[in-house]
């Protein structure tokens, strides 16, 4: 018997892996699809973006860089908190009720 | 078009098994759309509801995520043209949808970053939030919203500038609290997450 609760407690594909640093596996197979984490990313826009805009000496831009590329990782770590703190709010019971109503009415045709 | 053709017992239980572990991803999805937690719930189920509906066209084995967001994206703006005073962002709902957050060592800022998302483009702000917190590389981004890849790049790019700027001026509508301050509260949590690995 089909069960979506089952899949709920056992954190099938997909379900966050309860730590706050990532939006899951789906998120970390993407990531590695492009073979950069998100902060890397991140970091290289920066760079592309920062490298048109300063003429100053190279210290001056190395600290520059790093500060932009601190700030645009801070950025990121909290976009991706706050999606997964929806993500990890319990699912209301409606949804798999839904479902459950759904798979019954297909079963009956 | 919906295929009403018998379906096969075990693909809907896998179709189903799948969905259930999405539904958490597009609630936070919708909820960014929305910005109202009622609103972006109703879109949800919606989204839901149709991806079932329309599971027959759905191959097992391809990414059921990308899919499932595209119907949540489309519902979304589908809705809106028929109604856009409801589906607007309502400023008063995105107020209401900020005090959700239960966990007392959660960052203020959050509410900052909500706030200044809010003022962006929705343009930028679907973008961002399908790269930078969804999980999406550029091209799955770009087939969710049905433009290029290019398309998608730049209005991350123009999204995460805004949002720095945005969040630096303290420009984002707020009950009191120093400009700045998100910025430098983002910045030392930044700072612990680094020195805590």
């Amino acid at each position: 018997m089909f069960d979506v609760f089952d899949i709920l407690r056992s954190g099938g594909y997909g379900w966050p892996d309860g730590t706050r640093r990532g939006a899951g596996r789906l998120s970390d197979q993407n990531d590695s699809m492009k073979g950069r984490s998100p902060p890397e990313r991140d970091a290289g826009d920066m760079i592309e973006h920062q490298s048109e805009q300063h003429s100053a000496g190279p210290e001056v831009n190395a600290a520059a860089l790093d500060e932009a590329r601190l700030r645009q990782q801070a950025i990121g770590v909290r976009l991706r908190q706050m999606f997964d703190e929806v993500v990890n709010e319990p699912v209301p019971d409606e949804f798999l009720d839904i479902l459950r109503r759904a798979d019954k009415s297909a079963e009956n045709g | 078009m919906v295929d009403r053709s018998p379906r096969d017992p075990a693909l809907d239980n896998a179709f189903k098994a799948e969905i259930v572990t999405l539904i958490p991803h597009l609630r936070a999805f919708a909820r960014t759309l929305c910005g109202d937690a009622t609103a972006a719930d109703d879109l949800a189920q919606d989204a839901m509801m149709k991806a079932w509906d329309a599971r027959a066209s759905f191959q097992m084995g391809t990414n059921m995520k990308a899919w499932t967001f595209m119907i949540l994206r489309n519902q979304f703006y589908s809705e809106k043209r028929r109604s856009w005073r409801q589906s607007q962002l309502d400023q008063e709902a995105a107020e209401r949808t900020l005090v959700a957050v239960d966990d007392p060592e959660a960052p203020v800022a959050l509410d900052e970053l909500r706030l200044s998302l809010g003022m962006l483009p929705p343009e930028q702000r679907e973008a961002l939030i399908l790269v930078g917190a969804g999980g999406f590389a550029y091209e799955e981004a770009a087939e969710i919203c049905g433009v290029a890849v290019g398309t998608v790049k730049s209005r991350v790019s123009r999204a995460r500038r805004a949002l720095q700027a945005i969040l630096e001026a303290g420009a984002y509508d707020r009950d009191g609290g120093a400009a700045g301050d998100a910025m430098r509260s983002i910045l030392a949590d930044a700072e612990r997450l680094s020195t805590a690995r």
